[in-house]
Protein backbone atom coordinates (compact mmCIF):
# COMPACT_ATOMS: atom_id res chain seq x y z
CA UNK A 1 0.00 0.00 0.00
CA UNK A 2 1.17 3.99 -0.82
CA UNK A 3 0.17 6.61 1.05
CA UNK A 4 -0.96 9.28 -0.75
CA UNK A 5 1.28 12.37 0.99
CA UNK A 6 -0.19 15.20 -0.57
CA UNK A 7 -3.71 14.09 0.76
CA UNK A 8 -2.00 12.82 3.73
CA UNK A 9 -0.72 16.50 4.22
CA UNK A 10 -4.30 18.30 3.19
CA UNK A 11 -5.77 16.10 5.68
CA UNK A 12 -3.30 16.62 8.23
CA UNK A 13 -3.75 20.53 8.00
CA UNK A 14 -7.27 20.32 8.59
CA UNK A 15 -7.58 18.50 11.44
CA UNK A 16 -4.10 20.66 12.98
CA UNK A 17 -6.53 23.82 11.79
CA UNK A 18 -9.63 22.24 13.62
CA UNK A 19 -7.64 21.78 16.71
CA UNK A 20 -6.58 25.27 16.77
CA UNK A 21 -3.34 24.29 16.25
CA UNK A 22 -0.88 27.80 14.61
CA UNK A 23 0.66 25.37 12.10
CA UNK A 24 2.90 26.32 10.01
CA UNK A 25 1.10 25.81 6.97
CA UNK A 26 1.74 23.45 4.66
CA UNK A 27 5.46 23.39 5.05
CA UNK A 28 4.58 21.39 8.53
CA UNK A 29 1.96 19.70 7.35
CA UNK A 30 3.69 18.06 4.34
CA UNK A 31 6.77 17.03 6.85
CA UNK A 32 4.23 15.36 8.90
CA UNK A 33 2.80 13.53 6.16
CA UNK A 34 6.18 12.34 4.96
CA UNK A 35 6.92 10.86 8.11
CA UNK A 36 3.50 9.37 9.03
CA UNK A 37 3.16 7.98 5.06
CA UNK A 38 5.58 4.82 6.14
CA UNK A 39 4.08 3.73 9.40
CA UNK A 40 0.51 4.25 7.93
CA UNK A 41 1.89 1.74 5.34
CA UNK A 42 3.57 -0.30 7.25
CA UNK A 43 0.28 -0.91 9.83
CA UNK A 44 -1.39 -1.73 6.32
CA UNK A 45 0.52 -3.75 5.17
CA UNK A 46 0.63 -6.21 8.16
CA UNK A 47 -2.71 -5.70 9.03
CA UNK A 48 -4.09 -8.77 7.11
CA UNK A 49 -6.66 -10.34 9.67
CA UNK A 50 -10.11 -8.47 10.45
CA UNK A 51 -9.44 -7.65 14.14
CA UNK A 52 -12.96 -9.33 14.01
CA UNK A 53 -11.37 -12.20 13.92
CA UNK A 54 -8.58 -12.22 16.56
CA UNK A 55 -8.42 -11.35 20.19
CA UNK A 56 -6.81 -8.60 21.68
CA UNK A 57 -3.81 -9.41 24.19
CA UNK A 58 -2.10 -7.31 26.50
CA UNK A 59 1.22 -6.52 25.83
CA UNK A 60 2.95 -6.65 29.28
CA UNK A 61 1.44 -10.31 29.68
CA UNK A 62 2.54 -10.99 26.56
CA UNK A 63 6.34 -10.49 27.25
CA UNK A 64 6.45 -12.06 30.84
CA UNK A 65 4.58 -15.16 28.89
CA UNK A 66 7.64 -15.25 26.24
CA UNK A 67 10.06 -14.55 29.26
CA UNK A 68 9.95 -17.95 30.33
CA UNK A 69 9.97 -19.72 26.88
CA UNK A 70 13.37 -21.97 26.12
CA UNK A 71 14.98 -21.56 22.83
CA UNK A 72 14.52 -24.03 20.53
CA UNK A 73 16.76 -27.58 21.24
CA UNK A 74 18.77 -27.27 18.23
CA UNK A 75 22.16 -26.38 20.07
CA UNK B 1 43.95 6.77 50.04
CA UNK B 2 43.89 4.64 46.50
CA UNK B 3 46.64 5.08 44.21
CA UNK B 4 43.79 5.57 41.56
CA UNK B 5 42.94 9.01 40.38
CA UNK B 6 39.08 9.09 41.30
CA UNK B 7 38.83 9.63 37.53
CA UNK B 8 40.08 6.70 36.53
CA UNK B 9 37.57 4.52 38.97
CA UNK B 10 34.84 2.71 37.49
CA UNK B 11 31.69 3.38 38.77
CA UNK B 12 31.78 -0.43 41.24
CA UNK B 13 35.10 0.70 41.79
CA UNK B 14 34.03 4.33 43.17
CA UNK B 15 31.79 2.72 45.54
CA UNK B 16 34.23 -0.28 46.35
CA UNK B 17 36.76 2.81 47.56
CA UNK B 18 34.29 4.89 49.59
CA UNK B 19 32.95 1.70 51.46
CA UNK B 20 36.75 0.79 52.19
CA UNK B 21 37.51 4.47 53.59
CA UNK B 22 39.73 4.90 50.69
CA UNK B 23 37.82 7.75 49.46
CA UNK B 24 34.93 9.49 50.83
CA UNK B 25 31.78 10.69 49.15
CA UNK B 26 32.66 14.18 49.36
CA UNK B 27 35.75 14.06 48.46
CA UNK B 28 34.18 12.42 45.08
CA UNK B 29 31.71 14.68 44.59
CA UNK B 30 34.18 17.70 45.10
CA UNK B 31 36.32 15.92 42.11
CA UNK B 32 33.43 15.52 40.23
CA UNK B 33 32.43 19.24 40.34
CA UNK B 34 35.42 20.27 39.74
CA UNK B 35 35.68 18.34 36.69
CA UNK B 36 32.61 19.28 35.66
CA UNK B 37 33.67 22.93 35.82
CA UNK B 38 36.84 22.40 33.87
CA UNK B 39 35.28 19.97 30.57
CA UNK B 40 31.89 20.90 30.01
CA UNK B 41 32.86 24.01 28.52
CA UNK B 42 33.27 21.57 25.46
CA UNK B 43 31.48 19.27 26.04
CA UNK B 44 27.61 20.81 26.65
CA UNK B 45 26.57 17.84 28.62
CA UNK B 46 25.45 19.45 31.87
CA UNK B 47 22.35 21.62 31.82
CA UNK B 48 22.64 22.50 35.74
CA UNK B 49 25.00 21.68 38.87
CA UNK B 50 22.73 20.43 41.49
CA UNK B 51 25.22 21.36 44.08
CA UNK B 52 23.68 21.92 47.46
CA UNK B 53 21.39 18.86 47.17
CA UNK B 54 24.35 16.62 45.92
CA UNK B 55 26.78 17.98 49.36
CA UNK B 56 23.99 17.04 51.45
CA UNK B 57 23.28 13.60 49.57
CA UNK B 58 26.95 12.74 49.93
CA UNK B 59 27.49 13.88 53.56
CA UNK B 60 24.50 12.03 54.69
CA UNK B 61 26.51 8.95 53.33
CA UNK B 62 29.79 9.38 54.44
CA UNK B 63 27.75 9.64 58.00
CA UNK B 64 26.28 6.61 57.67
CA UNK B 65 29.55 4.70 57.32
CA UNK B 66 31.22 6.83 60.22
CA UNK B 67 28.17 5.37 61.80
CA UNK B 68 28.70 1.41 61.08
CA UNK B 69 26.02 1.54 58.70
CA UNK B 70 26.80 -1.49 55.70
CA UNK B 71 27.40 0.78 52.56
CA UNK B 72 23.96 0.82 49.95
CA UNK B 73 25.05 -0.51 46.27
CA UNK B 74 25.55 2.65 45.15
CA UNK B 75 27.37 4.42 48.20
CA UNK B 76 28.71 7.77 48.12
CA UNK B 77 28.99 7.50 43.91
CA UNK B 78 28.56 10.34 42.14
CA UNK B 79 25.39 10.12 39.14
CA UNK B 80 23.69 12.79 36.74
CA UNK B 81 20.80 12.21 34.41
CA UNK B 82 18.98 13.09 31.80
CA UNK B 83 16.97 16.08 32.50
CA UNK B 84 13.43 14.32 33.02
CA UNK B 85 14.01 12.45 35.62
CA UNK B 86 11.83 14.29 38.45
CA UNK B 87 12.40 14.92 41.39
CA UNK B 88 9.85 16.85 43.52
CA UNK B 89 10.25 20.60 43.98
CA UNK B 90 12.88 20.63 41.91
CA UNK B 91 13.58 21.65 37.64
CA UNK B 92 13.14 19.56 34.95
CA UNK B 93 13.25 21.01 31.74
CA UNK B 94 12.96 18.28 29.62
CA UNK B 95 15.53 19.46 27.19
CA UNK B 96 12.66 22.06 26.37
CA UNK B 97 11.72 25.96 26.36
CA UNK B 98 8.53 25.15 27.32
CA UNK B 99 9.25 23.05 30.42
CA UNK B 100 12.31 25.75 31.48
CA UNK B 101 11.38 26.57 34.71
CA UNK B 102 8.58 23.53 35.80
CA UNK B 103 9.31 22.31 39.20
CA UNK B 104 8.11 18.25 39.53
CA UNK B 105 5.36 17.61 41.48
CA UNK B 106 6.96 13.78 42.62
CA UNK B 107 9.99 12.19 42.30
CA UNK B 108 11.01 9.55 40.15
CA UNK B 109 10.54 6.03 41.63
CA UNK B 110 14.07 5.27 39.91
CA UNK B 111 15.57 8.41 41.54
CA UNK B 112 14.04 6.74 44.81
CA UNK B 113 15.51 3.82 44.57
CA UNK B 114 19.17 5.35 43.78
CA UNK B 115 18.74 7.80 46.25
CA UNK B 116 18.29 4.50 48.69
CA UNK B 117 21.01 2.62 47.25
CA UNK B 118 23.42 5.52 48.30
CA UNK B 119 23.83 7.44 45.22
CA UNK B 120 24.76 10.99 45.29
CA UNK B 121 22.58 12.97 42.21
CA UNK B 122 24.89 15.84 41.49
CA UNK B 123 23.30 17.12 38.19
CA UNK B 124 20.84 17.53 35.33
CA UNK B 125 22.14 16.40 31.52
CA UNK B 126 21.47 17.57 28.32
CA UNK B 127 19.20 15.92 25.86
CA UNK B 128 17.19 16.25 23.06
CA UNK B 129 13.86 18.49 23.24
CA UNK B 130 11.35 16.44 24.69
CA UNK B 131 13.44 13.54 24.15
CA UNK B 132 12.71 14.13 20.34
CA UNK B 133 16.21 13.49 18.51
CA UNK B 134 18.59 10.79 18.19
CA UNK B 135 21.95 13.55 17.20
CA UNK B 136 22.33 15.30 20.56
CA UNK B 137 21.21 18.94 18.83
CA UNK B 138 18.77 20.94 20.83
CA UNK B 139 18.02 24.33 19.55
CA UNK B 140 17.90 25.88 23.14
CA UNK B 141 20.78 24.57 24.60
CA UNK B 142 22.96 24.02 22.43
CA UNK B 143 24.38 21.12 20.61
CA UNK B 144 25.73 18.37 23.20
CA UNK B 145 28.98 17.31 21.72
CA UNK B 146 30.94 13.79 21.45
CA UNK B 147 33.50 12.96 24.13
CA UNK B 148 36.27 11.81 21.35
CA UNK B 149 35.51 14.86 18.93
CA UNK B 150 34.30 17.34 19.94
CA UNK B 151 32.71 18.23 16.23
CA UNK B 152 31.27 15.02 16.03
CA UNK B 153 27.34 14.55 17.45
CA UNK B 154 27.15 12.80 21.06
CA UNK B 155 23.90 10.86 19.58
CA UNK B 156 20.43 11.09 21.34
CA UNK B 157 18.17 11.63 23.04
CA UNK B 158 20.08 10.92 25.95
CA UNK B 159 22.85 12.82 25.05
CA UNK B 160 24.26 13.96 28.02
CA UNK B 161 24.30 10.89 30.00
CA UNK B 162 26.41 9.31 27.85
CA UNK B 163 29.42 12.51 27.22
CA UNK B 164 29.34 13.01 30.71
CA UNK B 165 30.32 9.25 31.58
CA UNK B 166 32.47 8.77 28.45
CA UNK B 167 34.60 12.12 29.50
CA UNK B 168 34.41 10.86 33.04
CA UNK B 169 32.43 13.82 34.70
CA UNK B 170 30.26 11.23 36.42
CA UNK B 171 30.15 7.19 36.86
CA UNK B 172 27.17 6.77 35.62
CA UNK B 173 23.59 7.75 34.30
CA UNK B 174 19.96 7.49 33.56
CA UNK B 175 18.66 7.91 30.08
CA UNK B 176 15.45 7.01 28.35
CA UNK B 177 15.59 4.36 24.96
CA UNK B 178 12.20 4.92 22.53
CA UNK B 179 13.86 4.51 19.43
CA UNK B 180 17.27 4.08 20.30
CA UNK B 181 18.03 6.84 22.82
CA UNK B 182 20.34 5.15 25.35
CA UNK B 183 21.86 2.91 22.98
CA UNK B 184 22.51 5.52 19.87
CA UNK B 185 24.68 7.96 22.17
CA UNK B 186 26.16 4.75 24.50
CA UNK B 187 27.80 3.34 21.01
CA UNK B 188 28.64 7.18 19.80
CA UNK B 189 30.54 7.67 22.64
CA UNK B 190 32.16 4.35 23.17
CA UNK B 191 30.15 3.31 26.70
CA UNK B 192 27.87 0.35 27.57
CA UNK B 193 24.16 1.29 27.53
CA UNK B 194 21.18 -0.59 28.50
CA UNK B 195 17.81 -0.95 27.07
CA UNK B 196 15.64 -2.54 29.15
CA UNK B 197 12.56 -5.32 28.19
CA UNK B 198 9.61 -2.79 28.87
CA UNK B 199 8.14 -3.17 32.32
CA UNK B 200 11.27 -3.93 33.68
CA UNK B 201 11.84 -0.45 35.17
CA UNK B 202 9.84 2.03 36.56
CA UNK B 203 8.51 5.30 34.13
CA UNK B 204 7.36 6.37 37.14
CA UNK B 205 7.69 10.36 38.13
CA UNK B 206 9.54 10.30 34.23
CA UNK B 207 8.84 12.85 31.19
CA UNK B 208 7.16 10.60 28.79
CA UNK B 209 7.29 10.07 24.75
CA UNK B 210 5.30 7.14 23.98
CA UNK B 211 3.94 5.29 26.94
CA UNK B 212 3.56 1.73 24.91
CA UNK B 213 7.23 1.94 24.41
CA UNK B 214 9.23 4.65 26.72
CA UNK B 215 11.51 2.49 28.91
CA UNK B 216 14.25 3.95 31.41
CA UNK B 217 17.92 2.46 31.05
CA UNK B 218 21.22 3.28 32.63
CA UNK B 219 24.41 3.82 30.74
CA UNK B 220 28.04 3.36 32.23
CA UNK B 221 31.62 2.35 31.13
CA UNK B 222 30.97 -1.10 31.50
CA UNK B 223 29.05 -4.06 31.82
CA UNK B 224 29.22 -4.82 35.31
CA UNK B 225 28.86 -1.28 36.40
CA UNK B 226 25.27 -1.07 33.63
CA UNK B 227 24.78 -4.77 35.42
CA UNK B 228 24.93 -2.65 39.22
CA UNK B 229 22.62 0.11 38.14
CA UNK B 230 20.40 -2.09 36.52
CA UNK B 231 20.19 -4.07 39.77
CA UNK B 232 19.06 -1.33 41.86
CA UNK B 233 16.33 0.53 39.15
CA UNK B 234 14.70 -2.89 38.18
CA UNK B 235 11.66 -4.52 39.42
CA UNK B 236 7.90 -4.16 39.95
CA UNK B 237 6.80 -0.65 41.36
CA UNK B 238 2.50 -0.15 41.80
CA UNK B 239 2.70 3.49 41.14
CA UNK B 240 3.86 2.28 36.79
CA UNK B 241 0.68 0.43 35.74
CA UNK B 242 2.97 -1.58 33.17
CA UNK B 243 5.39 -2.42 35.49
CA UNK B 244 6.25 -6.24 35.33
CA UNK B 245 6.16 -8.42 38.75
CA UNK B 246 8.42 -10.82 37.59
CA UNK B 247 11.72 -11.64 39.86
CA UNK B 248 14.73 -9.38 38.84
CA UNK B 249 17.71 -11.76 37.87
CA UNK B 250 21.52 -11.17 39.47
CA UNK B 251 22.28 -9.22 36.99
CA UNK B 252 26.59 -8.62 38.15
CA UNK B 253 27.17 -11.60 38.53
CA UNK B 254 25.86 -12.66 35.29
CA UNK B 255 28.73 -10.61 33.63
CA UNK B 256 31.79 -13.37 34.81
CA UNK B 257 29.78 -16.06 33.98
CA UNK B 258 31.85 -16.75 30.78
CA UNK B 259 29.51 -17.65 27.34
CA UNK B 260 30.94 -21.34 26.27
CA UNK B 261 28.21 -22.75 23.95
CA UNK B 262 25.72 -19.47 23.70
CA UNK B 263 24.70 -18.84 20.80
CA UNK B 264 25.04 -15.59 18.96
CA UNK B 265 22.64 -14.96 16.06
CA UNK B 266 23.34 -12.81 13.10
CA UNK B 267 20.67 -11.48 10.89
CA UNK B 268 21.15 -12.12 7.25
CA UNK B 269 18.83 -9.37 6.19
CA UNK B 270 18.13 -5.87 7.25
CA UNK B 271 21.07 -5.04 9.08
CA UNK B 272 24.00 -6.33 6.51
CA UNK B 273 22.37 -4.11 3.57
CA UNK B 274 22.74 -1.06 5.33
CA UNK B 275 26.18 -1.22 7.09
CA UNK B 276 29.37 0.65 6.02
CA UNK B 277 32.36 -1.69 5.25
CA UNK B 278 33.89 -0.56 8.16
CA UNK B 279 31.51 -1.01 10.64
CA UNK B 280 30.89 -4.38 9.15
CA UNK B 281 34.56 -5.30 9.84
CA UNK B 282 34.36 -3.83 13.35
CA UNK B 283 30.92 -6.34 14.02
CA UNK B 284 32.79 -9.33 12.04
CA UNK B 285 35.72 -8.75 14.84
CA UNK B 286 33.55 -8.91 17.68
CA UNK B 287 31.76 -11.96 16.38
CA UNK B 288 35.21 -13.80 16.16
CA UNK B 289 36.38 -12.50 19.60
CA UNK B 290 33.09 -13.83 20.79
CA UNK B 291 33.42 -17.23 18.98
CA UNK B 292 37.22 -17.29 20.51
CA UNK B 293 34.96 -17.01 23.75
CA UNK B 294 33.37 -20.36 23.28
CA UNK B 295 30.12 -19.09 21.22
CA UNK B 296 28.82 -20.37 18.25
CA UNK B 297 27.29 -17.63 15.82
CA UNK B 298 24.42 -19.23 14.27
CA UNK B 299 22.22 -16.79 10.75
CA UNK B 300 18.74 -16.05 11.75
CA UNK B 301 16.31 -13.99 9.43
CA UNK B 302 14.66 -11.09 10.80
CA UNK B 303 10.62 -11.14 9.95
CA UNK B 304 9.47 -8.39 7.95
CA UNK B 305 12.10 -6.02 10.10
CA UNK B 306 11.67 -2.39 7.70
CA UNK B 307 7.49 -2.73 9.10
CA UNK B 308 8.75 -3.21 12.97
CA UNK B 309 10.08 0.34 13.01
CA UNK B 310 7.61 1.97 10.96
CA UNK B 311 4.78 0.23 13.06
CA UNK B 312 6.46 1.40 16.02
CA UNK B 313 6.08 5.36 14.91
CA UNK B 314 2.18 4.75 14.46
CA UNK B 315 2.69 4.35 17.88
CA UNK B 316 4.91 6.80 19.05
CA UNK B 317 3.87 9.25 17.29
CA UNK B 318 -0.11 9.04 18.33
CA UNK B 319 0.69 8.51 21.80
CA UNK B 320 3.75 11.70 21.68
CA UNK B 321 1.04 13.98 20.29
CA UNK B 322 -1.61 13.07 22.50
CA UNK B 323 0.45 14.57 25.28
CA UNK B 324 1.95 17.80 23.36
CA UNK B 325 -1.15 18.70 22.34
CA UNK B 326 -2.16 21.19 25.05
CA UNK B 327 1.55 22.83 24.49
CA UNK B 328 1.06 22.32 20.43
CA UNK B 329 -2.40 24.45 20.54
CA UNK B 330 -0.92 26.83 22.98
CA UNK B 331 3.09 27.34 22.95
CA UNK B 332 3.82 25.86 19.21
CA UNK B 333 6.48 29.04 18.62
CA UNK B 334 8.41 27.51 21.40
CA UNK B 335 9.12 24.69 20.29
CA UNK B 336 11.85 24.03 17.68
CA UNK B 337 11.04 23.79 14.00
CA UNK B 338 12.07 20.40 14.00
CA UNK B 339 10.89 18.83 17.63
CA UNK B 340 7.55 20.66 16.76
CA UNK B 341 7.02 18.43 13.54
CA UNK B 342 7.72 15.55 15.45
CA UNK B 343 5.46 15.96 18.58
CA UNK B 344 3.23 16.92 15.85
CA UNK B 345 3.12 13.73 13.60
CA UNK B 346 0.40 11.94 15.74
CA UNK B 347 -2.04 14.48 13.81
CA UNK B 348 -1.62 12.25 10.52
CA UNK B 349 -2.11 9.03 12.12
CA UNK B 350 -5.43 7.92 12.51
CA UNK B 351 -7.18 5.92 15.49
CA UNK B 352 -7.94 3.43 13.35
CA UNK B 353 -4.26 3.04 12.46
CA UNK B 354 -3.12 3.48 16.40
CA UNK B 355 -5.22 0.97 17.51
CA UNK B 356 -4.49 -1.92 15.08
CA UNK B 357 -0.62 -1.08 15.36
CA UNK B 358 -1.01 -1.63 18.82
CA UNK B 359 -3.30 -4.83 18.10
CA UNK B 360 -0.09 -6.09 16.22
CA UNK B 361 2.28 -5.93 18.76
CA UNK B 362 1.41 -9.10 20.36
CA UNK B 363 1.91 -11.06 17.53
CA UNK B 364 4.44 -9.21 15.88
CA UNK B 365 6.26 -10.08 19.33
CA UNK B 366 5.85 -13.80 19.28
CA UNK B 367 6.75 -13.90 15.90
CA UNK B 368 10.28 -12.71 16.57
CA UNK B 369 10.83 -14.71 19.75
CA UNK B 370 9.86 -17.59 17.95
CA UNK B 371 11.55 -16.86 14.91
CA UNK B 372 14.53 -15.31 15.87
CA UNK B 373 15.50 -15.35 19.47
CA UNK B 374 14.19 -19.28 19.37
CA UNK B 375 17.13 -20.14 17.56
CA UNK B 376 19.42 -18.35 19.43
CA UNK B 377 20.25 -17.10 22.62
CA UNK B 378 21.08 -13.28 21.61
CA UNK B 379 20.85 -11.37 18.90
CA UNK B 380 24.41 -9.60 17.60
CA UNK B 381 23.45 -6.43 15.60
CA UNK B 382 25.35 -3.01 14.38
CA UNK B 383 24.28 -0.02 16.95
CA UNK B 384 24.74 1.90 14.38
CA UNK B 385 25.57 0.94 10.93
CA UNK B 386 27.57 3.78 10.02
CA UNK B 387 30.51 5.70 11.53
CA UNK B 388 29.53 8.42 13.26
CA UNK B 389 28.34 12.00 11.57
CA UNK B 390 29.46 15.79 12.24
CA UNK B 391 27.10 18.12 14.23
CA UNK B 392 27.25 20.10 10.54
CA UNK B 393 26.52 16.94 8.69
CA UNK B 394 23.57 16.62 10.90
CA UNK B 395 22.05 19.74 11.73
CA UNK B 396 19.22 19.55 9.16
CA UNK B 397 16.47 21.23 10.96
CA UNK B 398 13.25 20.68 9.83
CA UNK B 399 14.20 20.77 6.24
CA UNK B 400 13.73 17.90 3.62
CA UNK B 401 16.45 15.65 4.99
CA UNK B 402 15.10 15.37 8.22
CA UNK B 403 13.43 12.00 7.98
CA UNK B 404 16.30 10.81 5.98
CA UNK B 405 18.79 11.77 8.78
CA UNK B 406 16.65 10.52 11.81
CA UNK B 407 16.10 6.96 9.66
CA UNK B 408 19.88 6.00 9.08
CA UNK B 409 20.64 7.04 12.84
CA UNK B 410 17.83 4.65 14.33
CA UNK B 411 17.72 2.12 11.26
CA UNK B 412 19.16 -0.55 14.01
CA UNK B 413 17.47 0.39 17.17
CA UNK B 414 14.22 1.19 16.15
CA UNK B 415 13.08 -2.44 15.55
CA UNK B 416 13.64 -3.18 18.69
CA UNK B 417 11.67 -0.99 20.60
CA UNK B 418 8.56 -1.60 19.31
CA UNK B 419 8.60 -5.69 20.24
CA UNK B 420 9.74 -4.18 23.93
CA UNK B 421 13.06 -6.48 23.65
CA UNK B 422 15.91 -5.63 26.10
CA UNK B 423 18.79 -4.94 24.48
CA UNK B 424 22.28 -3.66 25.62
CA UNK B 425 24.93 -1.82 23.31
CA UNK B 426 28.69 -1.73 24.04
CA UNK B 427 31.74 -0.74 22.57
CA UNK B 428 33.38 -2.61 19.49
CA UNK B 429 36.47 -0.42 18.29
CA UNK B 430 36.81 2.50 16.51
CA UNK B 431 36.15 3.73 12.38
CA UNK B 432 38.83 5.78 10.60
CA UNK B 433 37.86 8.81 11.94
CA UNK B 434 38.48 7.75 15.41
CA UNK B 435 35.08 7.39 16.71
CA UNK B 436 34.04 4.96 18.21
CA UNK B 437 31.59 2.15 16.85
CA UNK B 438 29.77 -0.82 18.56
CA UNK B 439 27.08 -3.60 18.69
CA UNK B 440 23.79 -4.39 20.21
CA UNK B 441 22.65 -7.45 21.82
CA UNK B 442 18.74 -8.22 21.66
CA UNK B 443 17.40 -10.97 23.99
CA UNK B 444 14.23 -12.36 25.22
CA UNK B 445 11.94 -11.09 27.16
CA UNK B 446 13.40 -9.99 30.76
CA UNK B 447 17.04 -11.63 29.63
CA UNK B 448 19.29 -8.58 30.63
CA UNK B 449 21.17 -10.91 32.47
CA UNK B 450 22.01 -12.93 29.31
CA UNK B 451 22.98 -9.72 27.30
CA UNK B 452 25.25 -8.29 30.09
CA UNK B 453 26.84 -12.08 30.55
CA UNK B 454 28.04 -11.41 26.93
CA UNK B 455 28.97 -8.22 27.35
CA UNK B 456 30.85 -9.04 30.34
CA UNK B 457 32.98 -12.04 28.54
CA UNK B 458 33.46 -9.44 25.65
CA UNK B 459 34.98 -7.12 27.84
CA UNK B 460 37.42 -9.93 28.88
CA UNK B 461 39.40 -10.39 25.90
CA UNK B 462 38.64 -6.84 24.42
CA UNK B 463 39.93 -3.20 26.22
CA UNK B 464 37.25 -1.17 24.74
CA UNK B 465 35.39 -0.54 27.30
CA UNK B 466 38.51 0.51 28.85
CA UNK B 467 39.94 3.69 26.54
CA UNK B 468 39.24 6.54 27.43
CA UNK B 469 38.71 10.03 25.29
CA UNK B 470 41.33 12.50 25.58
CA UNK B 471 39.54 14.85 27.27
CA UNK B 472 38.59 12.58 30.50
CA UNK B 473 42.76 12.34 30.73
CA UNK B 474 43.15 15.94 31.67
CA UNK B 475 44.04 16.82 34.85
Amino acid sequence: MKVNITDTATGTLAVAQALGWRIDGATDASLIAQGAANALAAVAAQSRESLFDTEPGCFLDTLESLARVEPADDR
Amino acid sequence: MTDDPPVERTLCETVEAIASGNATAASELEHCIERIEARNPALNCVLRIERPRATSQAEAADLALSAGRPPGLLHGVPLAHKDMYYREGEVSSCGSQIRRDWRAPITATTLARLDAAGAVDVAALHMAEFALGPTGHNAHYGPCRNAWHQDHISGGSSSGSAVAVAAGLVCGSLGSDTGGSVRLPACINGIVGMKPTYGRVSRYGTMGISFSVDTPGPLARNARDCARLMSVIAGHDASDPHSSTLPVSDYENACARGIEGLRIGVARNYFPAHVTPEVRDLMEASLAALEGLGAKVVEVTLPDPDHLTEIGRAVIYAEATAMHERHLREQWQDYSPQVRVRAASGVAIPAMSYVQALHLRPQLLRRFVTEVLGRCDVLHAPTLAIPVPTITETDVGSGAAMWEVIAKLVHCTGPINYLGLPALATPAGFTASGLPAGFQLIGRPFDEARLLQVAGAYESVTDWTRRRPAIALQA
